[in-house]
């Protein structure tokens, strides 16, 4: 596995000679979600600063795809056509008269041709779900609208890694759901992502790597398996349990079930602990493949190849990533679940109930690797796709 | 709060090309400042007014309260000029231990200058009305502007929408706990607001360059360029305003003798 960003032995002093970060060591493995947690003031945004070279470490040295990263105007663009933040506040972020201007300020700052920038604007709109609100300004929007089109503007750009700082702040719970499956979908189509959170029970459930910030420096890192099961650790850094781990804490305390090799850390583990030893007959989950954005999308898709999936008879349905729900709209299913899928499917299964998920491109296989792991029968479904008139 | 600009998104004549409306706009504007006779702007005032009711379809109740603010400061100006700014006595009105003289080439002058102050604004309403300002910029662009005044602009525009929202925010929160009390309280309370805003915005300003340069920003704002020239899509539009044009300058020429005295 490669490391895509690399931070070694990295200080941080600002200008005013407040020090920031002392001596970071940190790595991000590519095609990996990872999150870097900590309480308010402990350095994230700082260290993200520096994945996109805004700032320039005081000691120590930044490596982006094995390169050193260097400083001066050229590879900057580079460095920023590779590693494309997105703010915590949106409104620092759009500052064009409308949606279509901003979103397209990258793209035109890379000096794509106007029809190439064109694309990805409106291609970019499509995945946020703004399509339709092109000449409208920023002002006029709400505010996980108005994240939703700072994401765009810097998706047109085709950054390979994404840059998240405090991704949920405020967006009320839908919109939270809804940011979190966009990042799971960036990442099923090889983005690797970094988000900065205060959030335990985000950075739990959704990263693949934790790095745990205290004061500027990295206290503790790994799995958030490895994180959460160490009691010390949270307590030393004034972290919360996440609910779930708390609940299953308390569950051992109360002896309620026996103690666990593993920390649990969805809900989903949470009752397959209780369910113990229990023994039901499970359902199939069948995982219906939609060509992602990248590959045409719902619109290359058969659909009525599709219908003739419905003859499965699923118990329940639902769609993950946004050519599926597309398709499933064409389609004129309503759906049982469009959030949290992949953990309500197999939830469903473990009841013995048939289950039928429309996903996105690669977000397919993410789904059949979790439901292999939790010992449930799943069949990958490729629906035909329209031959290019 | 927005509501000015969300008609100019969403109007009737929405989809007609900025250029044609802001050609229209601002050659009614010119022949309506400089028309010598009170009929023309009259008679603009009258086009315009139906063209925002009547065609853009905005609502009457909202043009007529746009229309308060500069209906209170033409109704001061005219009486100014009608008392104050002429040679021939007309009648005269007892104010006290004074007596105030209106005169007949001052009640002349007022209803012209009121006359031409209404035809403007009208002109202004109907483009502030009917034309997203993103519009504007665009053509400011296609008339070879300098890019830094346009982009300035550009920023401005967006950024008084931020700093009015923080303002707002501010003074609520002052509001709140009681500021603007009383006359001390309320100037101690503004002066506060006044220079923290300032602070803010420069802080927003250090933070949207980040942003900016997050996004390859090389020193100029690029801005989409779309649409043909009017004269190929709407020839036929382009010349009726210009017939409209010419038609009230005939007017003006006809009417100029037409006085009331």
């Amino acid at each position: 596995m490669m490391n895509i960003i690399e931070v070694k032995e990295v200080e941080y002093q600002y200008p005013d000679g407040t020090k920031a970060l002392y001596g970071v060591d940190l790595e991000v493995n590519k095609g990996k979600k990872t999150a870097i947690l900590g309480p308010n003031g402990a350095g994230k945004t700082t260290l993200l600063y520096l994945f996109n070279g805004t700032l320039k470490p005081s000691k120590g040295a930044i490596f982006l795809n094995g390169t050193s990263m260097r400083y001066d105007a050229r590879s900057l663009r580079e460095v920023r056509r590779t590693v494309g933040m997105v703010f915590q506040n949106p409104d620092d972020q759009l500052f064009a008269p409308t949606v279509k201007q901003d979103v397209s300020f990258g793209p035109l700052n890379l000096k794509l041709p106007k029809e190439e920038a064109e694309r990805k604007v409106s291609e970019s709109l499509q995945i946020v779900g703004m399509i339709g609100f092109e000449k409208n300004p920023p002002h006029h929007l709400s505010t996980g609208q108005k994240k939703r089109v700072a994401i765009a503007g810097i998706l047109a750009m085709d950054p390979k890694i994404l840059i998240f700082d405090e991704p949920l702040s405020g967006l009320d719970p839908h919109a939270q759901v809804d940011l979190i499956e966009m990042l799971d979908e960036f990442n099923a189509e090889g983005k690797t992502i970094v988000i900065s959170t205060h959030d335990v029970n985000l950075a739990s459930t959704w990263a693949d790597e934790i790095y745990l910030l205290q004061k500027g420096e990295v206290y503790a890192a790994g799995s958030p398996r490895k994180i959460f099961a160490d009691e010390k650790l949270v307590r030393e850094t004034n972290l919360r349990f996440p609910v779930v781990v708390k609940t299953h804490m308390e569950f051992e305390a109360h002896n309620i079930y026996e103690r666990q090799d593993k920390v649990p850390l969805t809900i989903l583990d949470l009752v397959r602990n209780l369910n113990g030893s229990k023994k039901q007959e499970s359902g199939m989950i069948w995982v219906v493949q939609i060509p992602g954005m990248n590959e045409g999308g719902a619109g290359v898709v058969d659909l009525d190849d599709l219908r003739k999936m419905l003859d499965l008879t699923p118990d329940r349905t639902g769609a993950m990533g946004t050519s599926a729900k597309e398709c499933v709209k064409r389609l004129g299913i309503v759906c049982d679940f469009e959030h949290d899928v992949i953990d309500s499917a197999i939830s469903e299964a473990m009841r013995g109930a048939n289950v039928l998920i429309f996903a996105s491109g690669r977000m397919a296989d993410i789904v059949l690797e979790r439901v292999g792991v939790k010992g449930i029968k799943g069949e990958k479904v490729i629906p035909e796709v329209k031959t290019k008139v | 709060m927005h509501l000015l600009e969300d008609f100019a998104l969403n109007n009737r004549l929405s989809a007609v090309p900025g250029e044609l409306k802001l050609l229209f706009a601002g050659l009614t504007l010119l022949v309506c400042v400089l028309s010598t006779s009170v009929i023309v702007p009259l008679l603009i005032f009258g086009t315009m007014l139906s063209m925002a009711i009547g065609w853009a379809g905005i609502p009457v109740r909202f043009y007529t309260k746009l229309l308060s603010a500069p209906l209170s400061f033409g109704m001061i100006a005219f009486l100014t000029i009608l008392f104050f700014f002429g040679t021939d006595p007309w009648f005269t009105i007892p104010f006290g231990r004074f007596t105030l003289i209106a005169t007949k080439d001052g009640f002349e002058l007022g209803l012209i200058s009121v006359g031409r102050m209404f035809g403007g604004v009208s002109c202004l309403f109907f483009l502030a009305l009917t034309t997203p300002i993103a519009d504007i910029f665009a053509i400011l662009k296609k008339l070879r502007l300098p890019t830094v005044f346009i982009e300035l602009s550009m920023l401005i525009y967006r950024y008084i929408f931020i700093c009015l929202e923080e303002a707002l925010r501010m003074e609520y929160a002052q509001k709140m706990r009681l500021g603007y009390s009383d006359f001390k309280g309320a100037i101690h309370a503004f002066a506060l607001l006044a220079s923290n805003l300032f602070i803010r915005s420069l802080e927003r300003g250090d933070k949207m360059l980040i942003a900016m340069n997050a996004r390859c920003y090389d020193g100029t704002i690029h801005i989409p360029e779309e649409n043909l020239p009017i004269h190929r899509t709407h020839p036929l539009e382009l010349v009726g305003v210009i017939v409209f044009e010419l038609v009230l300058i005939f007017l003006n020429f006809t009417t100029k003798g037409y006085w009331l005295f």
